[in-house]
């Protein structure tokens, strides 16, 4: 996500992201590869929010969309962490990271869609946010494998990818 | 709305509201679970575990609808309109 104009308080903003993070567990080296995550971020009185829909369990903010999608994306990476200290097992932490991006938001979701089907009859809004756009129904998924340590990469480090609007 | 609500309004509200939830705190966030789903990364507020502290309303916001949580009910202890 580029530098945005900051919306007017009440847009809602569909959003699709796809975060890949590598991380240490107890006993093994991981990747998570989450695709097509999806979030809402809303221009609130109060600054912007990125509520998660899927995962749907955390929300994070910011003075604007793009520093709410910066606490969103490190949020993201913390609670990964902390599901590392949680499981004992490989097998343990790819459940919990599962089942923690699956858990849809119900009713961030209903905002969700309501938001694609208004970015859709407003092309202008689009336009000005200079956000790439995807299919709102493209297919979510997430991975998580083990790292052997001969394919580890320097590019590995590079955690972030960029947001897309649902549309 | 209010940008902050007072945690332990919060508490109160869960009670209330969400029956049999459980909240188990971090370092620096609360965990709150329920029916065996998990909301995650509540701040405990800026003073770290003093008593009444506020956290911004987004996160209730969302936690109320993570839950699906009635509003009715909650509104009898917060604002997050």
């Amino acid at each position: 996500m580029t530098a945005t104009p900051t919306p007017a308080i009440g847009t809602a903003l569909p959003l699709l992201f796809t975060y890949r993070d590598c991380l240490f567990g107890n006993g093994f080296v991981v990747e998570v590869h989450a695709i097509n995550g999806r979030a809402l971020c809303v221009q609130e009185r109060d600054g912007s929010w990125m509520y998660g829909v899927n995962p749907g369990g955390m929300a994070a903010n910011g003075d604007d969309p793009l520093a709410a999608h910066g606490e969103f994306r490190q949020a993201f990476s913390a609670i990964l962490k902390a599901l590392a200290h949680e499981a004992n097992s490989f097998d343990e932490f790819r459940a919990l990271v599962t089942d923690f991006f699956n858990d849809t938001n119900p009713g961030h979701e209903r905002a969700w869609n309501q938001a694609v089907d208004a970015l859709r009859s407003d092309n202008s809004l689009a336009a000005a946010l200079q956000i790439p756009r995807v299919p709102a129904d493209s297919p979510r998924s997430i991975h998580v494998e083990m790292k052997q340590l001969v394919s580890v990469r320097a590019d590995d480090n590079d955690a972030n990818l960029e947001p897309a609007l649902a549309a | 709305m209010a940008p902050f609500v007072k945690l332990d309004a919060v508490w109160d509200m869960l009670d209330d509201c969400l029956t049999g939830y459980e909240k188990k705190s971090s370092d620096e966030y609360w965990t709150i679970k329920f029916g065996g789903r998990s909301y995650r990364r509540i701040p405990l507020g800026p003073h770290g575990r003093k008593q009444n502290v506020s956290v911004k309303s987004g996160h209730i916001r969302s936690l109320v609808r993570f839950f699906e949580i009635n509003e009715e009910c909650v509104e009898r202890f917060l604002d997050l309109t």
